[in-house]
């Protein structure tokens, strides 16, 4: 199997936020789809999904179904070292390493050991979101930086005119209204007023993933799972959902 | 104290952790091992342990009261588990516990006497009792404190492990592995003194840190049952037969029950002689202790005038360090208590 992205550093950053919330995890690359992986950290507040089509790779040569078993952290640390302007090649030759070559100035290969892992199967979410808001990714980005500051839990808020973020702590609090005037908001689309609440942390870990999306939706409902979703180029696509807090 | 099995772990069972990771999970703490453990390690340098005017000691309540506003500040939920009657089958490890602390406190009269400090705080530490006043005490705090607590009918352990195993805490905590045998999946060490500590007897500090360890793990890794790891205990020495087998540690223990398969054969095929009791009835009582569905576990917001009242004005603790505390607890019960963080399992439910 060989693979030939056109940015390393779009797996970088994703890879690296990914290494904050789960240790391993496989990625599947089947010859007709493309790459996916999907896994939940260990408490299962969260589910990630991330998903690279055929089509985004310059090279897709695969015969049959590859599945390999990753550690997240060595990935990352290797995938760190990539170089703007850098591409990416993934190998895999056997069932035991598989190799990342930057290839730049020159090119430079690494090989990992492929982890003996199985893939945690994860049946679909069954959601139905009645809030979903397009914003920039760096408006989201500064948004969570910005939420950080105050506290621990972030509350989210939309309406059909506008959506609010809110933290409120010891130390104070924080709201962050963008409304449809603002024309920071792509897209809005609410039904009546949603309202629920997220542990931060979860958000502010992944926050690097953004560094790479063009734009981010956000869906939810009241009191109900998040989905953020990472609209990436070449139809890459980075997404979690994240269990809500009750009161 | 409880059963050592700890030679026989395979290091590959053992989960060293940060407190981190025990972020929003329940731990039932074994309330007795606890503050038995704060008893004996928060004293002065002459092995006194810590009093207020009236000459009461306080050492429970200063580690219980600090030590749960820490980990209750990493997001962890803890609830303590207090032994009640102790069983018939402990009389002989009772007895064994009292004797030893009766002569650890005439050791400690004559180190004073001589003015060996380093051998009166060891047996200071050795004596140290905790009467019915400071357990009341202990639980008065918790209450003031918003910390729930449970009343075991018997075993403080194997209550916290009944509750481990029906999906209540995350883990059972204890220095103890007598949990694992009480059929806990998980068990959390170190967890009331996870930090810096000092070497008894040496100048030398450690870095302590929490263990996890899987009851299914570490079967799967012995190759053997759970009926077969309360075997090995009790061949080992267990609180109810607390000198074990004679010549039998750990390793021949678990050679032993891998010889033998059958655990109740085994311990029926020993000398009577070696038991204080009938060791099939240990074994009986680690499968089937006597536990309650009685128990509600719900974190409070503190009642700060009341633990203000508690600590300051009865037992002389001080106001500034104390109000410190207590805003800190306020905070981390706020910041995890107050809200539930729940699972995506709910809505991953297969079609």
């Amino acid at each position: 199997m060989q693979l030939e992205f056109f940015d390393a550093r779009i797996w970088r950053y994703l890879v690296s936020a990914i290494s904050k919330v789960i240790e391993e995890g496989v990625f599947i690359v089947s010859p007709n789809e493309g790459m996916r992986f999907r896994a939940m950290d260990p408490s299962h507040v969260i589910l990630l999904d991330m998903y690279f089509p055929k089509d985004s790779f310059e090279t897709f040569d695969v015969g049959e179904e590859v599945r390999i078993g990753i550690n997240f952290e060595d990935l990352a640390k290797v995938l760190r070292r990539a170089k703007k302007e850098d591409r990416l090649i993934l190998e895999s030759k056997d069932s035991t390493s598989f190799s990342i070559t930057f290839k730049g100035k020159g090119e430079r290969t690494f090989t990992l050991p492929v982890l003996d892992i199985v893939a945690e199967e994860i049946p679909e979410p069954q959601l139905e979101f009645k809030a979903s808001i397009k914003i920039m990714s760096d408006i989201y980005r500064d948004t969570i930086k910005d939420v950080e500051l105050i506290g621990d839990i972030v509350k989210f808020i939309a309406s059909s005119e506008e959506f609010k973020i809110a933290s409120s702590s010891e130390f104070g609090e924080a709201e962050i209204i963008y409304s449809r005037e603002s024309g920071s908001i792509i897209d809005l689309e609410v039904e009546d007023v949603q309202e629920a609440s997220y542990t931060l942390e979860y958000f502010t870990d992944l926050s690097g993933a953004a560094r790479v999306a063009d734009t981010i939706t956000i869906r939810f409902s009241t009191d109900m799972p998040a989905e953020v979703i990472h609209e990436i180029p070449q139809g890459v696509v980075f997404k979690f959902l994240v269990a809500p807090r009750v009161e | 104290m409880g059963v050592n099995i700890r030679e026989i772990i395979p290091p590959t069972a053992i989960k060293e952790v940060d407190l981190s990771a025990l972020k929003y999970k329940e731990v039932a703490i074994d309330a007795y091992n606890a503050l038995y453990q704060f008893l004996a390690a928060i004293r002065q340098p002459d092995g006194t342990p810590l009093m207020d005017s009236k000459g009461r000691i306080t050492s429970h309540l200063n580690g219980l009261f600090y030590r749960t506003i820490n980990l209750v500040e990493h997001g962890i939920k803890i609830v303590y588990v207090f032994d009640g009657k102790p069983p018939e089958l402990k009389r002989i490890e009772i007895e064994k516990r009292r004797k030893i602390k009766s002569e650890a406190a005439r050791k400690y009269e004559e180190a004073i006497k001589k003015g060996d400090l380093e051998a009166a705080r060891r047996y200071a530490q050795m004596s140290s009792t905790l009467t019915e006043e400071m357990v009341l005490d202990a639980k008065r705090l918790l209450e003031a404190m918003g910390i729930p607590y449970v009343q075991a009918p018997s075993d403080g352990e194997a209550q916290a492990a009944y509750m481990a195993r029906r999906g209540s805490v995350w883990a059972a905590g204890s220095q103890d592995y007598d949990s694992l045998l009480f059929g806990s999946p998980r068990l959390v060490r170190n967890i009331t003194i996870t930090g810096r500590r000092k070497l008894p007897r040496k100048n030398v500090y450690l870095e302590i840190k929490p263990e996890i360890i899987e009851l299914e793990t570490l079967l799967k890794q012995l190759g053997i049952t759970r009926e077969q790891l309360i075997a090995i205990g009790i061949l080992v020495g267990t609180d109810y037969n607390p000198d074990g087998v004679r010549g039998v540690g750990p390793k021949t223990a678990l050679k032993m029950v891998k010889a033998h398969g059958d655990p109740v054969k085994l311990l029926e095929s020993l000398p009577r002689t070696e038991f204080p009791v009938d060791p099939i009835e240990i074994y009986e009582y680690f499968l089937n202790p006597p536990v309650t569905d009685e128990y509600r576990l719900e974190w409070r917001p503190p009642d700060e005038k009341r633990v203000y009242k508690i600590l300051v004005e009865e037992h002389d603790f001080n106001p500034d360090r104390v109000g410190n505390a207590l805003t800190r607890l306020r905070k981390a019960y706020n910041e995890f208590f107050r809200g539930r963080q729940l699972g995506l399992d709910a809505w991953l439910k297969k079609k």
